[in-house]
């Protein structure tokens, strides 16, 4: 199988991402959310009430 | 910890190669992680995910394993889900399937991603994860515009990729509609914006 480092892989990204000229953040669009199923739907709320629960907010942005 | 992803990822990477671990010594085979979560290892962290898809037959196992390291079953006022979720990680984990791509994906070109712990997780290939896209982009009448410009960027920032594998499964994915040299031309396109 083959093996590759998170170190190795976020290099290889990041040089991919400088040749595509990709500096800043937000080049890539979101999910729309529209084809989740219904039981990713509640886990994603389960965890967004559970972080805020906790006074957070969640560390990701989801349509659901 | 790495710095190019967000550590609440890595945590929770570290948590699933510790539940993977556990289903290969009961001489399982490893879980794989498809979906948004490699999209987001794909993109440096561009696309964001809230959750790990998995791929395993072996869910029982694999469920009991990520108990045993730390994640619950999620549970919500009035919703049911199938997944689990980490107590203050902000991830959940959900088994989506029992084979990869429903058998369509290829087992060899799984890779193996080490992470500084020293433990490791299966993920799907780069290219499976491209036609995967392309076939979500695929469901007319209503095309969906954000997986193709998901498929363009991964397309974009992969490297080492096997092109006429990439086409095969566009193809495939697609039913005939779409094809490697579609996704070429649209990806250019951008590139002349």
């Amino acid at each position: 199988m083959r093996e590759i480092t998170i170190k190795e892989l976020a290099a290889k990204v990041s040089q991919k991402k400088a040749e595509m000229g990709y500096s800043g953040g937000g080049f890539v669009q979101p999910n729309s959310g529209r084809r989740r199923t219904e039981s990713k739907r509640a886990l994603l709320r389960n965890i967004e009430a559970a972080a805020k629960a906790r006074g957070e907010e969640p560390t990701f942005k989801a349509n659901y | 910890m790495s710095e190019f992803y967000r550590p609440e990822l890595v945590e929770a990477l570290n948590l699933l190669a510790e539940a993977s671990d556990a289903v290969a010594e009961l001489g399982h085979q490893r879980p794989v992680l498809v979906g948004g979560a490699a999209a987001e290892l794909a993109t440096l962290g561009e696309l964001i995910s809230g959750d790990l898809d998995i791929v395993t037959p072996w869910q029982q196992e694999f469920e009991d394993a990520l108990e045993a390291a730390g994640f619950v079953r999620s549970i919500g006022p009035g919703s049911f889900s199938r997944g689990f979720q980490h107590p203050y990680l902000d991830i959940g984990v959900e088994v989506v399937g029992s084979t990869l791509l429903d058998g369509r994906g290829s087992y060899d070109r799984v890779f193996l991603l080490r992470l500084e712990s020293g433990r490791a997780v299966s993920v799907i290939c780069i290219e499976d994860l491209i036609a995967d896209r392309m076939a979500q982009y695929n469901s007319p009448p209503n095309y969906d515009l954000q997986a193709l410009d998901q498929a363009e960027k991964l397309y974009q920032l992969a490297f080492d990729l096997d092109k006429a594998y990439l086409d095969k499964r566009i193809t495939e994915e697609t039913a005939g509609d779409f094809d490697l040299a579609f996704l070429e031309k649209k990806a250019d396109a951008r590139d002349n914006d």
